[in-house]
């Protein structure tokens, strides 16, 4: 049949070619023949069938297994059920991920009846009537399908049934993987979608004898897709398009010392992976955005984030269908906003700079996020006593803001004017601060600013007036000749972590630019006029902005308890899943984690061994079925561990805060390292034996892996699915005796 | 130029002065270069030598030369371009170094720990002290006394103090670090013209210039990590004769440059790594080797260890030890090493705040002493001040708002409480609270703040940075839900209930269990953000076994006694019934004083490298810190000094020119490297093959000028501390290097081109 063909037809999956250059490797012959010790497992396409339905249907008990508990709102479903609500009610949010995984679990929740009206408000909130358990369940099954992906990527690689299997018995005995496989998270569809990318990338390596049939193809393609799947859910997809970027660097490598293959088929060969495994994930990842603007299509709490002109295309939105009026005019109430991406709007609040900043205390200015009433600007003439018009006057009272007029901004809510003077700037000492000053909007001279208008030309005529969103302005200080500006500098604690306003001496800055967003004046008729709204593409690269600014300022409060990455592979510290009368905790199961950490130091050792033994030429004495075995084993763990490395090392290298959590796409490399060493060892120490005993040496060792690894997932068990009753230090409690490292803060579920 | 190229083909055999032997010399098969500058050759090799062949010509020559060299006679070999670098050099970095006659930058610190050397100060800083101390010796040989400060960037220099010999340390490092750069790239197979351009731009780079004319670290560990890859090239080239003598003093001179090297800054094991990267390369080729066995494998393994590990090691202790036996005088560093340590400076005067009250050996705890108390495991006091932890902690949690208990590292008064008896209903036997009995074990008891007067407290409230625990606050009565619960229970393990503590300066180890919750007092040794001036945070811990519970009973003051024979008589009575047999004693056998403890050198030693080690995470921001990202392409620059009454300033700058092109120089070489790789495994060679191998050395001395600078420059991204655009400087030459070699390779190309 079609694996018995695979099996017996194909030669050993070797990414180094170490066989000595005048022993070429024998083609033919099958990889089962080559070993030292052939267990009738491996043999028999039976075994391999049963062997991939007992994990699959082991990965299904227990991922489904008390899927309905709790019976509340646990840890980041509050974010990701919230994000599948807003998708669902079509309306406009803003997160640091992209939307593949989020679009997944709101199709879920449609397709089981669920209407996006809970709110997901806080963990620990009763779901009660809410249809939440379709979320749970297709998540649930993209965790389950994990267990055959790692099965048949392992089998791809070493062609061990046995291998297999216990890399599959150990992905479902791992708690860990458990725990996340059963909630509304992000992590499930992740997982699997970079499972399925190294599964087809496996596949496809394998294709390698015969390049551009349809199986090849097929397998191309599926890679491509998968990886850009990882992508579209969360950025970290990144690490395995490298592993498969570095995989398909490896394999043209090797074609082109091919000399066999002209010029003309490296080509053909280099530019249909060009197509599949780059252009094609851009085009599905981009689709995946066109699909995400398309369906949010209403005004929602992410508006603040994006440009005016972003914000008008937001059904809802006060700037869609135009509701405001066409030009703004001494007496209108604005907002402004700053220009550049995922810039806020100007703010201030009664809170003042602190002392330690110079000797002046003045109230803050700040650009902000957030839609705000705290954004408010009352557009004033800078002689203060000139009436404004007031409700009874008429139309033709109203006198409009021209380029190059002098005007006074006071701040609504505290009627302070926004004012700058000779003092460095809290964060930026190059540039001045700007704060907010004066009672009741009398201040002084240095409150004054000047309207510069941005023409087609770079700087609009003289007695242009300001149109709202489409106008974009600089505002100069009159005395200091500096500009009003903002960055992506974060105030600190004091400042509410918002942006720094300052004001630039530097003109031709790019953060100086603002436009008007919102305009109110009670006089003013709300004209029709196009607003200029932006393409696909440039809605594609300005959410692109906002979220790598919005990653990088994703800092660890203070506080906060916070995992390092090497607090990871030695299982440290869990995470508190869920409190409340069901408690969960989220914590790999121990064995596993830390069996997988001595095996792969093993490893690394076998690999020091080899590479040892080879410069010093005693690897090319052996027997050549020791070398080729050996071969098969060290280039796919090798590859293994290089995924794992690139999931996990970094890590190290981000700024952002982190979570045990981040591991779990490196564990899964980890645990197929892991089966694949394990049988190995096995099976190298079967080969020293007896022949009498060898089948039983070996299938017992089998048999006590499992064994461990069965029971140490009955042990701890009850952290993932969770206890009532109870606390864990009471002796009744199913998690009692659980806390082996005085980090698990098993005891701290209450 | 060209002459220098001829003189490399003909490969002749180099010989020693007159007098000395030659013979090891000429067993060399292949002299790779003549030295530069001088070098001292065979006058034989500008005559024609007579062949055998000649000879054997049928014309007999009639007046052939003598073939006797000349007596006394030597012939030198100028390489002027050599000479040219090293003037250039010397010019670029003395020029004005004079100026300005002000503090710059950090000559704040480096001037002041010479100045502390001079008055022999105990001072504390986190680099080694070779530099500092050649700055200090240099003052020394002046006789300059240590008075000046150099308190603050832009205080003028008085007349007295010899800034300009100081900096003409630094200055010299840095020029001598041209000619390394020379060698560097000789012993690397290019070719001197490239050696040349490599040591122009090194001499023509600002920040080079710049920082060897300051009195600070950095231009000493440029040029010793130089150095100490030049000696390990100069090691490497003498690979086909192991174990003879000069193969031996290429190792030593390589761990006596890599030895100062990490005496003067601990960033020098950075270069450490780099000649490490290297020795593991050229071990791994030894492997391959198999004409050399095992054991002799091992025994190249092992030497090279010993050398360039043991070395510096033997290189650090001796600076220490000078270190320890110059500052005999106590001073700013003291608050930072132990009171042991302390006890070995001169003139130890604890600070005013702290009230040294020594007992005894032992003596009686009683009610109304006034204790500190340290954590054994955080090496902190139990601390309070009248601050309050905030409202609200960002995660939206809220606290008690009550006032503050946390630990704190070094002596305060704040340190100080008084321990009493419960006022709480029922607590109070008929003594009354101002009653001085004896402290039983296992007695509740409560800690009063003296200072604040709050006692000491813990509730249901979670603790400020883990959450899982109680938090620890000294009580504010807002009459609001937060009910007082001040009781602790008094534990010393190892002595019977209700027997009276008796207690020994810093021996007495003993538990505060919290009576109402049953948990015990500790420091999680998390510091807590800067509304508690990053000190320590105290909670309750529910393991009443935990290392971290434990605290130490260190200063104990008890108020005047009103009776104080009879205070000794009961005190006398106690003991005496204590030490009944069959009772044990919290009293600790040992006799010797335990305030006069001294620590020996290697103890010392050992403690001022784990302070070193622990101090250095502790700097916070810095206005002109720059991250490594910023380094390459100069995003931000550093200001030195500013003048105070002029426009004239220092700013430490890159050569912006160099910079950026010695930046894109490194994508040239990979991109060259990765276009002559992919074309060699189409087997087609663009490079002369033959006995140059030209492309192998492109590809191995490229790779190792690229490793280097990698190896200066990465490592730097994994460090979390504040840094500037000087830590940079170190791979900067090496950069400068490699873009030397992408301009000869281009060269070259280009001549066998046209």
């Amino acid at each position: 049949m079609e694996l018995r063909r695979r099996l017996e037809g194909s030669q050993p999956v070797s990414r180094h070619v170490l066989h000595s250059p005048e022993e070429p490797p024998v083609r033919s012959r099958a990889v089962l023949q080559r070993r030292v010790f052939r267990s009738p497992l491996d043999c028999s396409e039976r075994w391999y069938w049963t062997g991939l339905a007992v994990v699959t249907l082991a990965s299904a008990l227990t991922r489904f297994y008390s899927i309905t508990e709790p019976r509340h709102v646990a840890w980041d479903e509050t974010h990701f059920g919230k994000h599948a609500s807003w998708y669902i009610q079509g309306q406009f949010f803003f997160d640091v991920h992209p939307p593949l995984g989020k679009l997944v679990i709101a199709i879920a929740g449609v397709l089981t009846g669920y209407n996006g009206s809970f709110e997901f408000k806080e963990p620990g909130q009763k779901y009660d009537d809410t249809p939440y358990i379709g979320m749970r369940v297709v998540c649930a099954l993209m965790g389950l399908l994990l267990v055959p992906l790692c099965y048949l990527t392992v089998w791809e690689l070493v062609k061990s049934t046995t291998a297999a299997f216990i890399t599959g018995m150990m992905l479902v005995c791992e708690t860990g993987t458990l725990v996340l496989s059963q909630y509304i998270l992000l992590d499930p569809p992740l997982l699997f979608f970079i499972m399925a990318a190294t599964y087809c990338t496996a596949r496809f390596i394998n294709c390698r004898d015969e390049p551009f049939d349809l199986e090849w193809w097929y397998w191309l393609t599926l890679s491509g897709m998968f990886i850009g799947c990882s992508f579209s859910v969360k950025w970290v997809g990144l690490f395995i398009i490298a592993l498969v970027g570095l995989t398909t660097v490896k394999d043209l490598w090797d074609l082109m010392g091919d000399l066999r293959l002209s010029v003309a088929q490296i080509q053909k060969h280099f530019l249909a992976r060009a197509v599949c495994l780059i252009i094609w994930p851009i085009l599905l990842y981009f689709s995946v955005f066109c699909f995400h603007f398309l369906v949010l299509s209403h005004s929602g709490n992410g508006d603040g984030f994006f440009s005016s002109e972003f914000q008008s295309t937001l059904v809802g939105n006060d700037l869609y269908d135009q509701k405001v009026p066409e030009y703004v005019a001494y007496g209108s109430v604005i907002t402004l906003k700053n220009r550049r991406g995922g810039g806020g709007l100007l703010h201030s609040h009664t809170h003042l700079y602190p002392e330690d900043l110079g000797e002046y205390q003045q109230q803050q200015i700040t650009a902000y996020t957030h839609k705000d009433d705290n954004n408010k600007w009352l557009v004033k003439k800078t002689n203060s006593h000139a009436p404004l018009p007031g409700a009874n006057s008429s139309i033709e009272d109203v006198e409009f803001i021209r380029n190059g007029d002098q005007i006074v901004l006071e701040h609504v809510m505290t009627k302070r004017n926004l004012h700058a003077h000779h003092q460095k700037a809290p964060m930026t000492p190059t540039h001045y601060q700007v704060t907010g000053y004066g009672e009741n909007g009398v201040g002084d001279a240095n409150d004054i600013w000047v309207v510069e208008i941005l023409g087609s030309s770079g700087s609009g005529n003289h007695g242009d007036q300001v149109r709202t969103v489409t106008s974009v302005l600089k505002l100069r200080h009159l005395n200091l000749g500096c500009y009003l500006h903002s960055h992506s500098t974060q105030l600190p604690k004091w400042g509410w972590e918002q942006l720094e306003v300052t004001c630039n001496p530097q003109a031709s800055d790019r953060n100086n630019l603002w436009n008007v967003e919102g305009n109110v004046h009670d006089l003013l008729p709300h004209v029709s006029f196009e607003f200029y709204k932006p393409s696909i593409f440039s809605k594609f690269l300005e959410s692109h902005l906002v979220m790598a600014e919005s990653n990088n300022n994703m800092k660890p409060k203070e506080g906060e308890i916070t995992s390092k990455p090497w607090h990871w592979p030695i299982n440290l510290q869990g995470q508190v899943f869920s409190g409340g009368d069901h408690r969960v905790y989220l914590l790999g199961n121990p064995i596993i984690f830390w069996g997988c950490g001595l095996l792969k130091i093993l490893f690394v050792v076998v690999v020091m061994l080899k590479l040892f033994a080879r410069q010093r030429g005693y690897l090319q004495r052996m027997r050549n079925e020791i070398q080729a075995e050996l071969d098969v084993f060290t280039s796919n763990g090798l590859w293994l561990l290089v995924g794992w490395a690139l999931h996990y090392l970094p890590f190290y290298l981000m700024g952002r805060v982190l979570y045990f959590h981040h591991y779990f796409p490196a564990l899964m490399f980890s645990i197929m390292l892991a089966g694949v060493t394990i049988e190995y060892s096995i099976r190298l120490l079967t080969a020293l034996l007896h022949p009498a005993l060898k089948p039983l040496f070996y299938h017992t060792s089998v048999a006590v892996v499992l064994f461990i690894t069965v029971v140490s997932f009955l042990f701890f068990m009850p952290l993932a699915y969770g206890m009532s009753g109870p606390k864990s230090d009471n002796p009744e409690s199913s998690m009692y005796g659980l806390k082996w490292l005085p980090d698990w803060d098993i005891l701290a579920i209450v | 130029m060209e002459a220098e190229g001829v003189m490399r083909k003909r490969l002749l055999p180099r010989s020693k002065q007159a007098g000395e032997d030659a013979s090891p010399a000429s067993r060399s098969p292949v002299t790779r270069s003549p030295q530069p500058g001088v070098s001292l050759l065979s006058p034989h090799h500008r005559l024609p030598v007579p062949s055998p062949s000649s000879s054997s010509s049928p014309v007999t020559i009639w007046f052939p030369y003598t073939r006797e060299r000349p007596w006394l006679t030597f012939t030198t070999e100028v390489n002027l371009l050599w000479w040219l670098a090293l003037a250039l050099s010397f010019l670029t970095r003395f020029w004005r170094i004079d100026f300005p006659h002000y503090v710059v930058f950090d000559e704040v610190h480096f001037g002041k720990f010479a100045s502390y050397y001079l008055t022999r100060t105990f001072f504390f800083d986190v680099h080694p002290p070779l530099g500092k101390l050649i700055f200090a010796a240099l003052g020394y040989s002046t006789g300059f006394n240590g008075s000046f400060l150099f308190t603050t960037i832009g205080l003028e220099y008085p007349h007295e103090v010899p800034f300009v010999l100081m900096r003409s340390a630094s200055g010299l490092a840095g020029s001598l670090l041209v000619p390394c750069i020379y060698q560097i790239m000789v012993e690397l197979g290019f070719s001197h013209r490239a050696a040349f351009l490599a040591s122009l731009f090194t001499i023509l780079d600002n920040s080079l210039i710049i920082q060897s004319r300051v009195i600070m670290l950095d231009s000493f560990v440029i040029f010793l990590s130089y150095l100490s890859v030049l000696c390990y090239l100069k090691f490497y080239h003498l690979r086909h004769r192991p174990f003879s003598g000069e193969w031996h003093r290429g190792l030593i001179y390589t761990g006596l440059s890599l030895g100062t090297l990490l005496g003067v800054k601990y960033t020098g094991l950075l270069g450490l790594g780099c000649v490490g990267l290297l020795t593991l390369c050229d071990l791994w080729q030894l492997i391959a080797d198999t004409t050399i066995d095992l054991l002799d494998f091992l025994l190249h393994f092992l030497l090279r260890g010993v050398y360039m590990l043991g070395i510096p090691l033997v290189i650090s202790l001796i600076l220490f030890f000078i270190h320890f036996t110059v500052l005999t005088n106590s001073g700013p560093g003291n608050a930072f090493v132990s009171k042991p340590f302390r006890n070995t400076l001169i003139g130890t005067v604890e600070t005013t705040s702290e009230p040294i009250h020594l007992s005894p050996n032992t003596t009686l705890l009683r009610y109304g002493s006034h204790v500190s108390l340290k954590s054994t495991d955080a090496l902190c006091w139990l601390h309070s001040h009248p601050h309050l932890y905030p409202l609200k902690y960002p995660d939206d949690r809220g606290s008690s708002y009550q006032q503050q208990v946390t630990c704190y590292e070094f002596a305060d008064i704040n340190n100080l409480w008084e321990v009493r008896r419960p006022l709480g209903p029922g607590g109070v036997a008929g003594a009354g609270s101002d009653s001085h009995d004896p402290v039983r074990n296992k007695d509740l008891v409560e800690l009063v703040h003296i200072n604040t007067s709050k006692i000491l407290n813990s509730h249901d409230v979670a603790a400020p940075l883990t959450p899982t625990h109680q938090e620890v606050a000294g009580y504010v009565n807002y009459s609001s839900q937060f009910v007082p619960h001040l009781e602790w229970r008094l534990e010393v393990t190892g002595v019977p209930d209700g027997s009276p503590v008796f207690h020994e300066r810093g021996k007495l180890k003993l538990k505060l269990i919290h009576e109402h919750s049953k948990q015990t007092l500790a420091c999680t040794g998390k510091r807590l953000p800067e509304w508690a001036f990053q000190q320590y945070e105290v909670v309750t811990e529910r393991d009443v076994s935990s290392t971290t519970a434990v605290w130490s009973l260190e200063d104990v003051v008890l108020p005047p006694p009103s009776n104080a024979t009879a205070w000794a008589e009961e005190e006398r009575l106690i003991r005496e019934k204590t030490q009944n047999p069959g009772t044990g004693s919290a009293k600790s056998e040992d006799e010797d004083d335990d305030s006069q403890e001294t620590l020996n050198f290697w103890e010392k030693y050992v403690e001022l490298q784990v302070h070193m080690a622990t101090a250095h995470g502790n700097l916070g921001e810095h206005q002109f810190g720059a991250t490594p990202h910023n380094w390459p392409l100069m995003g931000k620059l550093l200001p030195y000094w500013l003048d105070e009454k002029g426009n004239a300033q220092v700013t430490l700058i890159g050569n912006p020119v160099m910079w950026w092109v010695a930046s894109v120089g490194i994508v040239v070489f990979l991109a060259v490297t990765a276009v002559h790789l992919l074309r060699r495994r189409r087997e087609i060679f663009d490079l002369p093959h033959g006995e140059m191998a030209e492309f192998h050395q492109w590809w191995t001395s490229g790779s190792v000028l690229l490793v280097g600078w990698l190896a200066h420059y990465l490592p730097y991204f994994l460090l979390s501390r504040v840094l500037f655009l000087h830590h940079y400087l170190p791979a900067v030459p090496f950069k400068l290097m490699l873009l030397a070699a992408v301009c000869e390779h281009f060269y070259a190309w280009l001549k066998r081109c046209g």
